[in-house]
């Protein structure tokens, strides 16, 4: 008979301010100006001809159609694709039980100065990072020094300029950007759920596989999509360190760019590097979806 | 120390601790990886020997000396700097607005807008790098340090407004309002109190903004013409082979960029405590 | 009306999207009146603050300040100045810059600017604490130190959006005084939303209760306690027993209700619209209900004792009477065992005749 006032707070909601979109004209200019029309112009570029080394509008399919006729832009294309995918694999393969580690196993007080050796590397310049792999995978480099100090080994081994070298120097690369994901993922696990898993008399390897990497699956899938994008495109590694042999799709831009001055093939190229990225990406979001990943990820 | 599990067994315990010290090694070598070039750039900027690092020939300032005493490592490092600042000032303003009219704007088309604004993140530099060139070159625009700038701020302006509007959104809401109630116009609010507010965001966008285009190669590569930034003459460095000097540039922009985050360490964490 | 009201809202309606949170209200607010908007959460009652501040815009209708349509009006064109639930303090200026800020936005020079911020501190008893920051202050401080800020600008009417709500209850009762004391003493127009309906009843000289966003009732705290115009007013403002009944006959200023098998019960007519063969809600405050002889005989009625809790000063019975439960509330410690037949009875001028269907201008 009592009636009694409703409780519970119900958010209150908040009208925008239409003054406001204002603010974002700077910002949306510049990127109108000079990003959304660098890639019209890129796009349509890929159709155009290059004429006594100046960019004329004379349309044409033939940047495209050498991709599919010249074997060595189609093989570049595949190098650059199992590059990409071994790498991506190999850094998830290093990255995860490194982040693992970081979570479990490092003390709190002593996170924040690991955390911050994770980007450390990142402090000096990725073009002097790859100098110094150099130096090391040379084959009077320091690895090769210490092996055969060592007696491990009496010939030095041929790493530097194959493309393992070049894998080496793209996973030092993506190894600390992968790691942070995933450590991001880990940490945000709850604790509770492991201390369950535990008292149920579940061992660390089964907690590992029964609930930490199906809870951390969404990061690791969204990791390895953004690792993918910069190694496919990665231009430095493959040159500096990957020599001339095992040529990747981007050292082709690249070539077109600055030796044979064709930047409607460039173009060409990069639209279709573009495509790629995409598909992938979209393929990625698709099967994560059908198998589920994400929604165990929420907490 | 979290240990996931608790041991329900006699032998749970032992293989938990060395399951621990399994990873406490993964650390260390994963570490030492991590390390091992910047340890090595530091090492071989002070040895003598030219072509072998290994072993130690005897120290020398010899490296540094040529950084520091060739105009050919000075220009392209103050353009770096030029371009850089100027990257870092106009990315943390149009960073700042973008971010202070993503807080203050609502509807259906918002996040669609966002994701638009933010989309050049996911563009790899290399093709930025292209389509800029012809870009630019299409409009009859000179490659130079001015073109740089243009191209590294479509990639830092979205990151800058990324960080200040993360640090917007812890902003109170009421906080603007209240200045509004109490007389102050729409730019005086934000001058008065969303800028200071937002003030160690807008200064961590600057420093990242800054590190980012510092180091940047690719894009500098294809639209800086004949204006070197210093990523663009390491580049032209490594193609003539084993040079130490490039050692000593690596060990300097180390320094350089551990001071940088230590100083934007502090102003954070002051602008934190405030 | 001759007097120029300091805030008018004339069938005001505020929608987000299809949600329409404040639903064709009007009201007026009297030079130097303490008016409280009362209501649960989302009633509406803060949409309407923020609208009269100019944070909001409505949808429809006009609100009107010392009688000019300000309605679109941005909140730094509007002579009103707000009190946050959050307090809204600038953290990085000292307690005195704030309070100065206002003052500062209207141009005031910096001399008379110190001294009306040493004034306005001083009348919220928080004089030398202008050099600090707002972190050093504790809650009830830093909510003074917002109220002084609002003050010192001298605006036609302050608006209080649960200004005591971070406060802890002790702390509590004694600012609602203190903040009564001090709305007398400067004749200030005080618009205040609140969802406690015993700060409401303590501490305004009208109250205006919302639900769904509509207005439900506005009057003095007594008039809407003993008088309310609907059934939620009565609940929301107090616990309430609530029987339904038909009106059977309207005599003088008194109407008899047929309220089923408990019979005939008589209430003072309350308004224009009670008139025979209506459906009404009969309602009486716990505390009025008396258990045992007396009264006149009019409305007795005989139950059961349910439960019978001591409660310190006062024991709550729940009696079973018919079929309907009645709550009692009667000073002392428990008279009458659980089990016991009881005889209940009320005074006829303790009992509230509510109109079944919504009524808010019934009174």
């Amino acid at each position: 008979m009592n009636a009694k006032p409703p409780r519970g707070h119900v958010p209150l909601p908040v009208s925008g301010d239409r003054w406001a979109w204002w603010f974002l004209v700077p910002i949306s200019v510049w990127q109108a100006v000079f990003y959304a029309s660098s890639a019209v112009f890129l796009v349509v570029a890929s159709f155009w001809t290059m004429k006594d080394y100046r960019l004329t509008p004379i349309w044409t399919l033939h940047n495209y159609a050498v991709f599919f006729t010249e074997f060595i832009y189609y093989k570049a294309y595949v190098t650059s694709l199992v590059f990409a995918v071994t790498t991506v694999a190999i850094t998830i393969l290093v990255a995860y039980p490194f982040a693992y580690a970081l979570v479990f196993v490092v003390p709190k007080r002593w996170l924040g100065v690991a955390l911050v050796a994770v980007i450390a590397p990142f402090w000096t310049n990725y073009l002097v990072r790859a100098y110094a792999w150099q130096v090391i995978l040379a084959n009077n480099g320091i690895l090769n020094y210490l092996l055969i100090q060592a007696r491990l080994i009496t010939e030095p081994l041929d790493i530097l300029y194959t493309l393992v070298a070049a894998r080496i120097g793209l996973v030092h690369f993506l190894l600390a950007i992968m790691t942070l994901i995933l450590y991001t993922t880990l940490e945000g696990i709850d604790k509770n759920l492991l201390e369950a898993a535990g008292d149920l008399g579940a061992g660390r390897l089964r907690t590992f596989l029964e609930v930490i990497l199906p809870l951390s699956s969404g990061g690791l899938v969204a990791g390895a999509m953004f690792v993918f994008v910069l190694a496919f495109a990665d231009f430095v590694s493959p040159a500096v360190l990957g020599g001339q042999a095992q040529r990747v799709f981007p050292q082709l831009v690249v070539d077109a760019v600055q030796w044979t001055v064709n930047w409607p093939q460039a173009s060409a190229f990069a639209v279709i590097m573009v495509a790629t990225i995409l598909l992938v990406v979209g393929l990625f979001a698709r099967w994560m979806r059908f198998a589920g990943f994400g929604r165990t990820v929420e907490r | 120390m979290t240990t996931p599990s608790k041991p329900a067994r006699g032998t749970g315990l032992r293989w938990d601790r060395f399951g621990d010290a399994v990873l406490r090694l993964y650390l260390v070598m994963g570490y030492a990886f991590l390390f091992a070039p910047i340890v090595v750039t530091i090492f071989t900027s002070f040895n003598a020997d030219r072509f072998v690092p290994l072993p130690w020939k005897g120290f020398t300032w010899h490296w540094y000396e040529q950084v520091v005493g060739t105009r050919d490592l000075l220009v392209p490092l103050r353009n770096s700097i030029l371009v850089a600042t100027a990257v870092g000032l106009t990315s943390a303003s149009l960073g700042f607005l973008g971010a202070y009219g993503l807080t203050r704007t609502r509807g259906r088309w918002q996040d669609v807008y966002m994701l638009g604004l933010i989309s050049p993140l996911a563009v790899p530099w290399i093709l930025l790098g292209l389509g800029l060139l012809v870009f630019f070159t299409r409009l009859g625009i000179p490659k130079s340090l001015f073109t740089v700038w243009i191209s590294h701020t479509i990639f830092a302006a979205p990151l800058a407004m990324l960080t200040i509007r993360g640090r917007l959104l812890t902003m109170r809401r009421s906080l603007e309002e209240a200045a509004w109630d109490l007389g102050a116009g729409r730019l005086r609010a934000i001058w008065e109190i969303v800028l200071p507010q937002a003030a160690p965001g807008v200064v961590g966008a600057f420093l990242l903004t800054f590190t980012l285009s510092f180091d940047e190669f690719i894009l500098a590569w294809f639209v800086s013409g004949f204006d070197l930034t210093l990523p663009v003459k390491i580049w032209g460095m490594m193609r003539s082979g084993i040079n130490p000097t490039i050692s000593a540039i690596g060990a300097i922009v180390f320094c350089l960029s551990i001071t940088l985050s230590i100083v934007g360490q502090i102003l954070q964490r002051r602008g934190a405590a405030a | 009306m001759t007097e120029t009201l300091d805030v008018e809202l004339s069938h005001v309606t505020k929608r987000y999207g299809d949600v329409v949170a404040v639903d064709d209200v009007s009201f007026g607010v009297y030079p130097g009146e303490f008016l409280t908007l009362l209501g649960p959460s989302g009633s509406g009652k803060t949409t309407i603050l923020r609208m009269v501040g100019g944070f909001e815009t409505a949808t429809a209708g006009n609100i009107l300040i010392k009688g000019v349509p300000m309605t679109h009006d941005p909140p730094y064109r509007r002579d009103t100045s707000m009190v946050f639930q959050d307090y809204a303090l600038f953290p990085h200026k000292t307690v005195g810059e704030n309070v100065a800020f206002g003052l500062k936005m209207r141009g005031v020079p910096a001399d008379a600017r110190r001294r009306r911020v040493q004034e306005a501190l001083e009348l919220v008893n928080l004089p030398g604490v202008a050099h600090r920051m707002p972190s050093q202050l504790s809650g009830g401080q830093r909510q003074r130190v917002a109220l002084a800020r609002s003050l010192v600008v001298q605006p036609a009417v302050l608006l209080l959006d649960e200004p005591l709500g971070a406060l802890d209850a002790q702390i509590r009762k004694q600012v609602q005084i203190e903040l009564k004391a001090l709305q007398r003493r400067l004749g200030q127009t005080f618009l205040y939303v609140t969802h406690d309906q015993e700060e409401a009843m303590v501490i305004s000289d009208r109250i205006a209760i919302l639900r769904d966003g509509r207005l439900e009732q506005i009057g003095a705290p007594q008039e809407v306690y003993e008088r309310p115009a609907s059934r939620f007013v009565a609940g929301f403002l107090g616990e309430c027993n609530l029987l339904t009944g038909t009106i059977t006959e309207v005599r003088g200023d008194t109407v008899a209700v047929m309220c089923g098998r408990l019979g005939l019960l008589r209430a003072p007519a309350t308004g224009a619209w009670v008139r025979p063969g209506l459906r009404v809600w009969i309602g009486v405050r716990p505390e009025r209900l008396q258990i045992g002889d007396g009264g006149d005989g009019a409305n007795t009625v005989h139950g059961r004792i349910r439960h019978a809790v001591f409660a310190g000063t006062v024991t709550r019975y729940t009696i079973t009477v018919e079929d309907a439960e009645v709550t009692a509330v009667v000073l002392g410690r428990k008279g009458h065992g659980v089990g016991s037949d009881v005889r209940v009875w009320w005074d006829v001028a303790d009992t509230m005749v509510i109109p079944e269907a919504h009524g808010g201008e019934a009174t």
